[in-house]
């Protein structure tokens, strides 16, 4: 589903060039789950937000189901981005001047789609993250993992094809962190693919397998039984 | 889409309530207080602009040189000169004369049926004038002929308040006034000849009650007729109605020959006429018979202060949403991520800047209505936005609030629609990359900052203006008077009126004359003396009786106060008109003859130097004399210690009822 050739980043300024990236070869079968993991600074979230079409690489071919997109711009980036890819953050990033509702509603409004269905569609998704009676919350109201929840059900409410997380359980105790990632599993066992940063090797423990990255560059991996 | 922008847009304001309230706020009032200043600048403007003939209708000035003060002008005229220039100009549409005396008090009678007389006391709105009022001018006849109306002496056009008033009369009923009969100030009795809407707000010509010219006998005790080319008065004013082809300044050329034909004192060297655009009436040379006019330099420095208004608070707006807007990168980087486009960005935040100055200029609607009702009591007037009737002003507001709405979503929406959806998310935790909206911003804040302090200072000159002219010694004193305006009619009573009065212990002085020491009204005529040239200087006469000058505290420093008698044609002048006259110790002037508008006066007396008029012009020369006639304006002085509790308002209860018996 994924396939990266020699992918490099290479961020300049007029004194320094900084390699984030440096000739990563990766490759996702559709439905496996991958953990990125490794110490700051190495490059999974620049690797992260290539794979999300949040930017484009500067070197090296990014391959989505077939399709070559590492050249692609902004415009048709987020084209591309719409209802393929679902994204999850530490940090939630949900809109707080809109409800539990409004914010799962959010990348169904950019698909067109009818006011009915997506009611419909966004008020199963909440039911099944257990949030269901929370609707009409604002994300302040909500404790960390209820609003990790809303996040996730955000991520999939489109029906992606990839589900990125960046470290989603970095902002939870332990107990909301294991929630979360029994959630993310249920999914992946679903058919979704997802690809997750964490520094947690028991998070990275629900992955297939884990993917150790050192100086923008992936230095080994290991499954997961 | 539109419905999750604007609930984005709701729930942001409603969250951000404090940044609601300032930015809101802050812009409403902006718009508010400029839309006060708007409507005022078009009203100011409009004075008179209703009237069908507006481009064509010259009010006739004269220019002439003081030797003093320069170039000044007059817009008082002889009697006889409309019909003059009637005859001599055949090719002018229509020229009319008026005599109306400005803040005349007079007496209007009315008999009815049972025989029993009803007074009106009537203080503005009188007028005698040229039956061609009604050619030059566009007034709404309800009954009567315009042309027929007053042609003839003894008739009266009245306006339809007052053909109620006096008549008890409904609205629709007006008509029924036709040829009834008004005594005017017991002078003469007219008949009702024509009915007449009343005048609106914006006419310095606001007139109720009009006779015929030659009438004038009934508010003018003085007129001589129509055939004194001596007696100009400034009540008595000129207008010309110009066909359209006929050029003001052609016609003005053609007037000094005219000066020349008519005034055998004055050649057109030094005095001329010249034609005052009617659209000058309300802020040009000369007063009108409204008594308030407003220099256009006012009114555009009026506008200047409006538009300074509108721009720092549309600079604050612009600001604070800039401010806002880096506080929302991350709401824009997640909706980017999940698929908002570059245009999509843009339009949603200028939609969201656009409806904010919408609401704001909603708000400011409702401040400005309610300025205008408070300003009632500053401007003197109340008016009223007429937003239907007027749909000029949405329409400015529509476009206002857009371009406002505009300018502020526009800059920041671009800045963050440039972003790559990841630099917004990030910048969310580190506004400080946006170094150029900041660079912007200052500029703003600078601009904002120079404009408030203009506007501070402006106020800070204007109360010390103001307080200068509160505290300023105008060389006589001014506290404790009351002014009672007379009407014009019977003055036999008034020293029993004196003599009622000053039985309350509460009143100490009590004099009559025409006007108090510094007044707008006044009578200035030519004086002549051996050693000044002759016909050139002028001198402010007052006629008051013998309290007047220890009643105003005018200190006499030669001499004495004028004779009890009255006529006997011994004056007191000022100290400016002893030099004049070439008296340096003004001592020497005592017992000094010298002519006024061609009577002998005796000089008995001199008074320290006052302001006779405005701060910003120079002393005047003035004489005081007890001369009976143009006895206008009553003077009580007060003594404070003896007021009881509720103040001068039972003093002035005492007045009236004094003036009642």
């Amino acid at each position: 589903m994924i396939k990266t050739e020699k992918l490099g980043k290479v961020f300049r300024t007029e004194e320094v060039e900084t390699y984030a990236l440096n000739g990563v070869d990766l490759h996702v079968k559709k439905g496996e789950f991958v953990a990125v993991m490794g110490p700051s600074g190495c490059g999974k979230s620049t690797l992260l937000n290539i794979i999300g079409l949040l930017d484009n690489p500067t070197e090296g071919d990014y391959i989505f189901n077939k399709t070559n997109v590492s050249k692609l711009k902004e415009k048709n980036r987020t084209n591309f981005r719409k209802g393929n890819i679902g994204f999850i953050f530490q940090s939630f990033n949900l809109i707080d001047e809109l409800s539990v509702f409004d914010n799962v509603e959010l990348p169904l409004l950019y698909l067109k789609m009818k006011a009915s269905e997506r009611r419909e569609r966004v008020e199963a998704v909440l039911k099944r993250m257990k949030i269901g009676h929370r609707i009409k919350h604002f994300p302040q109201q909500l404790s960390g993992g209820q609003q990790q929840r809303v996040a996730i059900a955000r991520a999939v409410v489109a029906n992606p094809k990839l589900i990125l997380a960046d470290e989603p359980t970095g902002n939870l105790d332990s107990k909301n962190g294991i929630e979360v990632m029994n959630l993310l599993s249920e999914l992946n066992q679903e058919g979704a693919t997802i690809i997750m940063v964490t520094h947690s090797k028991r998070d990275a423990g629900f992955a297939h397998r884990t993917i150790n990255m050192l100086d923008g560059k992936i230095i080994f991996e290991n499954g997961n039984g | 889409m539109l419905k999750s922008l604007i609930k984005t847009i709701w729930n942001h304001l409603r969250m951000n309530k404090t940044y609601a309230a300032i930015n809101l706020g802050g812009l409403a009032i902006g718009i508010g207080c400029s839309l006060v200043i708007f409507k005022i600048i078009v009203y100011e403007s409009s004075f008179d602009s209703y009237h069908h003939n507006y481009d064509n209708i010259y009010r006739l000035i004269t220019e002439y040189q003081d030797p003093n003060e320069g170039i000044k002008y007059e817009e008082g005229q002889v009697p006889p000169v409309g019909e003059a220039i009637r005859n001599e100009f055949p090719g002018i549409d229509a020229v009319m004369t008026f005599y109306a005396a400005k803040g005349q008090i007079s007496q209007i009678s009315i008999e009815n049926e049972n025989g029993d007389i009803q007074s009106y006391q009537e203080n503005k709105g009188l007028v005698c004038a040229d039956p061609n009022i009604f050619k030059v001018f566009d007034f709404n006849f309800l009954a009567g002929n315009p042309s027929q109306a007053i042609l003839n002496k003894g008739s009266v056009v009245i306006s339809s308040s007052l053909a109620q008033k006096y008549f008890g009369l409904s609205e629709p009923e007006v008509g029924e006034a036709m040829n009834r009969l008004i005594t005017i100030n017991n002078t003469a009795t007219l008949q009702v000849s024509g009915v007449i809407s009343d005048p609106p707000m914006n006419t310095d010509l606001p007139f109720t009650i009009i006779a015929n010219y030659n009438d004038q006998i009934i508010i003018n005790p003085y007129y001589g007729g129509n055939t004194d080319w001596q007696a100009g008065h400034s009540y008595t004013n000129c207008y010309l109605l110009l066909h359209n082809d006929k050029s003001a300044a052609s016609f003005e050329n053609q007037l000094l020959a005219f000066y020349d034909k008519y005034h055998e004192k004055n050649n057109s060297q030094d005095r001329r006429y010249l034609l005052q655009p009617l659209s000058e009436l309300h802020s040009g040379l000369c007063n009108n018979y409204n008594n308030r006019q407003v220099p256009t330099k006012n009114l555009l420095i009026l506008g200047v202060i409006g538009l300074f208004l509108i721009l720092i608070a549309s600079i604050n707006f612009i600001n604070l949403s800039v401010v806002q807007a880096t506080k929302r990168f991350k709401e824009i980087g997640i909706k980017k991520i999940f698929g908002e486009s570059k245009a999509q960005s843009i339009v949603h935040f200028l939609i969201e800047s656009v409806f904010i100055a919408y609401v704001a200029a909603f708000i400011g609607l409702f401040i400005a209505r309610f300025l205008l009702i408070y300003l009632e009591n500053i401007i003197g007037y109340r008016l009223n936005l007429d937003l239907f009737t007027n749909p000029g002003i949405l329409i400015f507001l529509a476009l206002l609030a857009a371009i406002i709405g505009l300018l502020s979503g526009l800059y920041p929406s671009m800045i963050i629609a440039g972003m790559s959806s990841n630099v917004a998310l990030k910048s969310s935790l580190a506004v400080k990359n946006s170094s150029v909206p900041l660079s912007v911003r200052r500029i703003l804040i600078i601009i904002q900052f120079s404009i408030s302090i203009i506007l501070i200072i402006g106020t800070l000159v204007m109360n010390r203006q103001l307080n200068y002219f509160m505290t300023k010694d105008l060389g006589f004193n001014k506290e404790a008077i009351l002014l009672v305006t007379l009407p014009e009619s019977n003055k036999d009573n008034l020293p029993l009126l004196k003599a009622n009065l000053l039985k309350y212990p509460e009143i100490e002085m009590v004099s009559f004359g025409t006007r108090s020491p510094l007044a707008d009204w006044r009578v200035s005529n030519i004086i002549n003396h051996p050693s000044i040239e002759k016909d050139i200087y002028v001198a402010n006469f007052k006629t008051a009786d013998e309290d007047y000058l220890d009643l105003y505290k005018l200190r006499i420093i030669a001499g004495q106060n004028f004779s009890r008698v009255k006529n006997s044609g011994d004056v007191v002048v000022n100290r400016k008109m002893t030099k004049l006259l070439g008296f340096n110790n003004p001592q020497d002037a005592i017992g000094e003859k010298f002519e006024y508008s061609g009577i002998k006066l005796m000089i008995v007396g001199v008074v320290e130097d006052f302001h006779a008029r405005s701060l910003q012009r120079s002393m005047e020369n003035v004489i005081f004399g007890n001369f009976g006639g143009l006895i206008n304006e009553m003077a009580v002085k007060i003594n404070p210690v003896n007021l009881n509790q509720s103040g001068y308002q039972e003093t002035i209860k005492k007045v009236q009822a004094g003036w009642d018996v």
